[in-house]
């Protein structure tokens, strides 16, 4: 029920899902826990109870009483002594725009008290607001004994109701609102129990509301199909099998030089090459341009090596020289003789020493199975993989420059990598998200070297994907870090937070703090070094999450963010880790 | 369910699991992919407005783009030249590709391509600055990858109700420095180092 990476992927990134896992028994399970096993065992119970119990068994009753206006049912769940409090609607700090407007809630917002009928009413108020409800949730968010060990006395926690659907307007809208709580007590029959929420107040709220959705998914108007791609939820794995948590990737280009983006699909089942019209068409030429199917490699790259003005491929370990914007044509291995790594987590283009040709960097390539720590570390300072950057030197010949220019990195898991001139020196500098310890952030000297660059907070992120925005338009980049993340992991460690071990290792209870942060949004200061600020401007609370996207989605010159998240859905409607 | 410290461990259950109800029990969480269990199971993809005063807005669900599938990475392109970026999300599960049309309001943009001459031919690493009216925007032209996925190799810019741009500043990774005026917007220009002539595209 915690959340990190799987091993076996890993070690593979490219795993095709044929391969039998390890057996648990090849794991070590000594120096398992850095806690005694009765506080392990502690935790495990407390987890039971607030996150299975109430959290997946007793919960979801509220919830459905909610969303079929069930308001006997609702008021049953809630003690005839209970106190409530709710913002006052009418004081949100609201924000309007031309196609929405939102409304926003915070701890230091007016709230009003209110006895059980009361609470009853203003939560059947809110929902009365939406004629169709699409979604709603009642989720256990943190859940603790107040007094240790008691389970069977009151626990503190907060939870999270939300709903979306159709409002009265005709429009679009969602609520969410974070409550603290106070439970009566949690046992395993809470699940049938009535009366156990003592008291709540809310923390934050927010509401939205829309005339209609202001996307719309138009994949199958597009002429791109999905037949034909690896998708884990049809995919039939057999016992034992690894579902891998990658499964291809999406490369634009213009490859013709038309203007009209053009896209390569990798995938495990084989790839696709899409030729776009301009006008949200695209026809499926893979064959035509000279790609064959089957290559089954996701890691891509598209930059023009050559000068030419036609953007060449890399596709695993080959690389694809575009001939006039008709034909990629794979390169011999005397003319291309790089050994491009078989595992690694991406490939990134830059011209990091301005020489007017494109180099590349492969970013993490895994070098030493299992050498990563994990949180802990520190003790196996091997390297798991390292960066390596290769200068381009003309007629696709390139030199592997990782060591002169000091760019291999710390060798902590890196996924992904972003250059931008961090720091206004004109040079391209570079960061990395990296699953097992800090992130790589080394500064371009301008000399042919890098140096390593200091980053905010102890660890960085178990970090997925990174993406550079510039959100204020002061031409300094802020990287978006998608961090790993997991709602029992956060609930866990809520618990270790919460005094229950005043010894505990400050830095190890840091780094833990962090794993369960979300996504990270660093703000660079305007000279290379940055502030953390995605808690504090509402971006970090998503999920688990992966690559992510900086784009400008209204036309207002700013860009937004989007997050990708969701490491592993198998069963609907059971518990999650 | 307690946090093992080393990717290697294995945490013992230290007690009794509620199978009947669905509860389970993985002892090394760098196992998941090797059962069928849940790990942070269909959660919905965030999309955040940017206030311009350096803040988001949670707009996930209005957006209409926050599917729940196993998603892992995503490229902005606008793929009908209307000048509204559309989105593609790749998944691992619930869907390989999903396509989101952009159906904001429509606005004034331009977006730039660059041909460079003693720079790469792209213009990779160039920063582009438009000005337009009280608005200006900086970017650097990275075709972003942000995990197995590439951006395109080009500049996006939105322009509010600007249906003409004061300036577009080329700095060049080469120093070289392009500066056009008053350029129309709503098209895509390719911007030519060798000489600051541009090409409707």
């Amino acid at each position: 029920m915690v959340g990190c990476d799987a091993e076996k992927d890993l070690s593979n990134p490219i795993e095709d899902g044929t391969n039998t896992a390890d057996s648990p028994d090849s794991t070590e399970s000594n120096q398992t826990l850095a806690i005694p096993e009765e506080d392990a065992r502690y935790l495990q119970d407390v987890e039971h109870f607030g996150g299975f119990v109430l959290g997946d068994r007793a919960f979801p009753k509220i919830n459905e009483a909610i969303k079929n206006q069930d308001w006997g049912a609702f008021e049953s769940f809630f003690a005839p002594e209970f106190e409530g409090e709710i913002f006052i609607w009418d004081e949100a700090v609201t924000s309007k725009f031309d196609f929405a407007s939102f409304e926003t809630w915070t701890k230091d917002s007016p709230r009003t008290t209110l006895d059980r009928a009361g609470f009853i009413e203003a939560i059947k108020q809110l929902r009365e607001r939406f004629t169709k409800l699409d979604r709603s949730g009642f989720k256990v968010m943190q859940m603790t004994p107040e007094a240790h060990g008691q389970f069977d006395k009151p626990w503190r926690g907060s939870f999270k109701l939300s709903m979306a659907g159709r409002n009265q307007d005709g429009g679009v809208a969602f609520l969410s609102l974070k409550f603290s709580c106070r439970i009566a007590s949690i046992s395993e029959d809470t699940p049938d129990a009535t009366g156990y929420i003592l008291s709540c107040a809310p923390y934050e709220g927010k509401h939205g509301t829309a005339e209609r959705f202001l996307m719309e998914d138009i994949t199958q108007d597009t002429g791109i199909t999905n037949l034909g791609l690896r998708d884990n939820w049809k995919h039939d794995y057999a016992e034992g099998q690894t579902r891998p948590f990658v499964t291809g990737g999406i490369f634009a280009n213009d490859f013709n030089q038309d203007g009209n983006t053009d896209f390569l699909l990798t995938d495990l089942d084989g790839l696709f090459f899409y030729v776009g019209d301009g006008n949200g068409q695209f026809t499926e030429q893979s064959i035509q341009v000279g790609l064959q199917r089957f290559v089954k490699e996701p890691v891509a790259l598209v930059a023009d090596f050559n000068n030419d003005t036609f953007e060449d491929l890399i596709i695993g370990q080959n690389l694809y020289v575009n001939e006039n914007g008709k034909k990629f044509r794979k390169l011999t291995e005397e003319e291309f003789t790089v050994p491009l790594a078989k595992r690694l987590g991406s490939m990134t283009v830059v011209d990091f020493d301005k020489d007017g040709l494109l180099d590349f960097m492969e970013v993490g390539v895994i070098v030493k199975e299992g050498a990563h720590g994990w949180i802990n570390g520190d003790e196996n300072k091997e390297r798991a993989t390292e960066n390596r950057l290769w200068k381009n030197l003309g007629n696709f010949k390139f030199k592997n420059v990782t060591q002169p220019t000091n760019t291999i990195g710390l060798g902590t898991g890196a996924f992904s990598a972003v250059w931008f001139d961090a720091n206004g020196d004109q040079w391209p500098d570079y960061m990395t998200a990296c699953e097992f310890g800090q992130n790589d952030y080394f500064l371009n000297n301008g000399d042919g070297t890098f140096r390593l660059a200091e980053l905010p907070g102890s660890h960085g992120g178990f970090s997925m994907g990174i993406t550079v925005a510039d959100i204020d338009n002061d031409g300094f980049g802020d990287p978006y870090l998608a961090n790993m993340y997991s709602k029992a992991g956060e609930r866990i460690v809520g618990n270790i937070r919460s005094g229950l071990y005043e010894n505990y290792d400050q830095d190890i209870a840091t780094q833990l703090e962090e794993f369960v942060s979300g996504n990270e949004l660093y703000h660079n200061n305007g000279d290379g070094t940055f502030e953390r600020i995605g808690r504090k401007v509402g971006v970090n609370d998503v999920g688990w999450a992966y690559g992510t996207g900086a784009v400008d989605l209204n036309g207002d010159g700013f860009q937004e963010i989007y997050a990708p998240v969701g490491f592993q859905s198998v069963t609907e409607d059971k518990p999650d880790g | 369910m307690s946090q093992p410290f080393s990717c290697t461990a294995s945490v013992p259950e230290l007690r009794d699991i509620d199978e009947d109800n669905g509860e389970f029990w993985v002892g090394n969480p760098f196992m998941f992919s090797n059962v069928k269990e849940n790990l942070s199971a269909y959660e919905r993809n965030g999309c955040f407005l940017n206030d311009q005063n350096g803040s988001f807005l949670d707009m996930s669900y209005l957006s209409g783009s926050d599917n729940r599938g196993d998603s892992r990475t995503v490229v902005s392109a606008d793929i009908d030249n209307d000048g509204m970026p559309e989105l593609f999300v790749r998944q691992v599960g619930g869907g390989a590709l999903v396509v989101y049309k952009n159906n904001f309001p429509q606005t004034n943009w331009l977006t730039i391509s660059l041909r460079g001459d003693k720079s790469n031919s792209a213009g990779i690493g160039a920063k582009v600055i438009v000005t337009a009216g009280d608005l200006t925007v900086h970017r650097e032209l990275y075709p972003v990858v942000n995990f197995l996925s590439q951006a395109p190799a080009n500049v996006h810019v939105g322009l509010q109700n600007h249906s003409q741009v004061d300036s577009v500043k080329i700095l060049w990774p080469s120093g070289e420095v392009t500066l056009l005026k008053d350029v129309k917007a709503n098209q895509h220009l390719r911007v030519f180092e060798a000489d600051g002539h541009t090409e409707a595209l």
